[in-house]
């Protein structure tokens, strides 16, 4: 029963995510970003977006070329924020999903 | 960062102000000829261009300052110019350099470069990528082995790059760099 127990509770954090994250997420598709050295300036840039509040947390996909903004209940952040980061790095935003 | 091979290193450590431009200095010892030479150049770097796709980046960019060289007793004014040119995407990487410093009473030190490479496998962010890269060297001052060619293996994990080679030269390079 126990073991029932834990694994409903892994089953329900693995398909809800977060629980305690009830934002919005953002998905940045980035031109350029081709290799982890070109990704570490874009972490960079968000870390410091993440440490005023705004976001969550993110994740950079280099397959997929994207980075995933988890922006926080009840904030919001602009395309023009997302694009001066991500140019910041001299990359270009290709789209912005929302 | 810093390129190393038996008979030449160049110190490089540089201040990106601004996303096109970076401020730093070069410091390289040359041993390749009779007489061991020094130059150290405060120099300023810029992206020209940069084309951003989705599978792939390309970049061009220029730097050059103006410094000393130094040889025994022997001390002058040296300038330093270069162009660097890259290609990549996930899988394959091709670069290229042409890199002169001359000064007075010194024969001018010049290194062309380029290279050719893939990635075995693709690595996501935050994973270590490894690169496999033949390179060519080419150094016309030198007296001899003034071509140089070899394998280079590439790597690098977060802001960290290091790379290991060997060349016809029969000697070895690494190269390290660090991003912060």
């Amino acid at each position: 029963m126990k073991n029932r127990i834990i694994q409903l509770l892994t089953l329900a954090v693995l398909v809800g995510g977060d629980p305690a994250w009830a934002g919005q997420q953002v998905t940045v598709h980035v031109k350029g970003m081709v290799c982890d050295l070109c990704a570490r300036g874009l972490a960079k840039g968000f870390s410091a977006f993440k440490e005023t509040g705004v976001l969550e947390d993110f994740k950079i996909e280099l397959a997929k070329h994207t980075v995933d903004l988890m922006v926080k209940d009840g904030a919001s952040v602009s395309d023009d924020e997302i694009t001066k980061v991500i140019e910041g790095s001299s990359m270009a935003v290709d789209k912005i999903e929302r | 960062m810093a390129f190393n091979q038996t008979d030449m290193y160049d110190w490089q450590v540089l201040y990106t102000f601004e996303p096109k431009l970076s401020v730093g200095a070069d410091f390289i010892r040359d041993t390749m000829e009779p007489q061991e030479r020094y130059f150290l150049i405060p120099r300023l770097s810029w992206l020209v261009k940069r084309w951003n796709e989705t599978e792939s980046q390309a970049n061009i960019y220029v730097y050059g300052g103006l410094g000393a060289a130094r040889k025994g007793d022997l001390t002058e004014l040296a300038v330093e110019g270069a162009v660097e040119a890259d290609y990549e995407t996930r899988a394959v990487y091709f670069s290229g350099k042409a890199q002169i410093v001359a000064a007075r009473n010194f024969n001018t030190l010049a290194i062309y470069q380029a290279r050719a490479g893939f990635a075995p496998y693709l690595g996501e962010s935050g994973e270590l990528h490894s690169w496999l890269v033949g390179q060519v060297q080419y150094f016309p001052f030198a007296p001899d082995q003034s071509l140089r060619v070899g394998p280079v293996l590439r790597m690098f994990y977060r802001n960290v790059l290091w790379e290991f080679g060997v060349s016809t030269h029969g000697s070895w390079n690494f190269n390290f760099m660090a991003h912060w």
